[in-house]
């Protein structure tokens, strides 16, 4: 068994009070933290105000000073690519638009159902005088969207039988041995 | 905010946030993609901001994104990782004379909780005090969270990948004593 010190492992990225140390921003400036430590410093930046105000601090332009003298004292920060602002503003505009249509296709829907209801009478002045004639006016709608439905199904069910038999002559007359 | 306030406010701030995602990912291509959903994110949330310093504020949504993106990135080496592992250790266990006979647990059960609480201490932060709360005086996440001041999302994690770095460790130290 290899004896453990139980001291702790030195990390120079976290200071003893657990806030990131001088080093760890270094390092992140010079773009030299591995993967694992990347990501445990940004976990910690991410929940931590005092050192992300340092952070920001320092890509602000304000030098490391505590722990390290070779810290460069002033951070470039890097140029995006012209076309980030462009897909930033696109992305957002068509978001926008994807809302705003949801927006009008709701508003479309119940305008259309208002129109149903006011075309089968529900909004008429005799079936608004009292909560009797509301209930009227909507059987009355009621009555009316079962008649237009009922019509529509059959005038489908019209139209299908029609091609059925139109297909069973097609096939018919195909089949016969006399066709040509 | 409009549309129009919005464009000086990505204008203001693009190097900023490009510069973050950059340092963390060191690809130009995903910083790129990190600091577009940077600010989509932003833009959302904008009008509940309540201070009135916006650095601080998008500086922290951009090392969200990286620190997501670099989670799920270790979340994938470490699954790829332990599956190649699993698969030497499925051949290995073939020569174990009593299959049943798992190792790791074979080692602890020999081993005192004397050296595994040597091996929690010697872990190094921002793992440690996490797991010394949580192995050594059994508390559970959320005091933990409340303790140590980190959101109880970022305890998990980190205990998650505290419990791989012990069981490398105590697997490291198995091998060397069969040897």
């Amino acid at each position: 068994m290899k004896k453990n010190d139980a001291s702790p492992a030195s990390n120079p990225l976290f200071s003893f009070d657990g806030h990131l140390t001088d080093t760890a921003f270094k390092l992140l400036m010079e773009e030299k933290l591995d993967p694992l430590q990347s990501l445990e410093v940004s976990e910690h930046l991410s929940f931590c105000d005092r050192c992300l105000e340092r952070y920001t601090d320092i890509l602000s332009g304000v030098p490391l000073l505590t722990e390290e003298t070779d810290v460069p004292a002033t951070v470039r920060l890097i140029e995006p690519p012209a076309s980030l602002h462009t897909g930033i503003m696109q992305a957002i505009r068509d978001k926008t638009r994807v809302i705003y249509l949801h927006k009008f296709g709701s508003l479309a829907v119940a305008a259309s159902l208002a129109l149903v209801f006011w075309s089968g009478g529900l909004f008429t002045s005799t079936h608004l005088p009292s909560m009797g004639g509301l209930v009227d006016g909507v059987r009355s709608s009621s009555q009316t969207i079962l008649e237009q439905t009922t019509e529509l199904s059959d005038n489908i069910g019209d139209f299908f039988r029609s091609l059925q038999n139109d297909l069973l002559r097609w096939k018919y007359h195909n089949a016969s041995p006399h066709n040509d | 905010m409009t549309q129009r306030e919005f464009s000086q406010f990505v204008k203001q701030y693009e190097k900023l946030v490009f510069t973050i995602c950059y340092q963390f990912v060191k690809d130009y291509h995903e910083a790129q993609n990190l600091s577009q959903e940077t600010f989509l994110s932003a833009y959302r949330h904008i009008d509940d901001y309540q201070g009135d310093n916006y650095k601080p504020w998008i500086a922290r949504i951009a090392t969200n994104k990286a620190k997501d993106y670099l989670g799920s990135a270790y979340a994938r080496r470490v699954m790829l990782a332990s599956s190649e592992e699993n698969s030497v250790e499925a051949m290995a266990s073939v020569r174990l004379t009593d299959p049943s006979e798992q190792p790791d647990e074979a080692y602890i059960s020999q081993e005192s909780s004397g050296q595994i609480e040597q091996m929690i201490r010697s872990l190094h932060e921002p793992y440690r005090e996490v797991c010394i709360l949580r192995f050594l005086e059994e508390k559970d996440t959320q005091q933990i969270a409340d303790i140590l001041h980190r959101p109880k999302k970022t305890v998990e994690t980190q205990l998650y990948r505290a419990r791989t770095m012990l069981q490398k460790q105590i697997k490291e130290v198995y091998s060397h004593e069969k040897e």
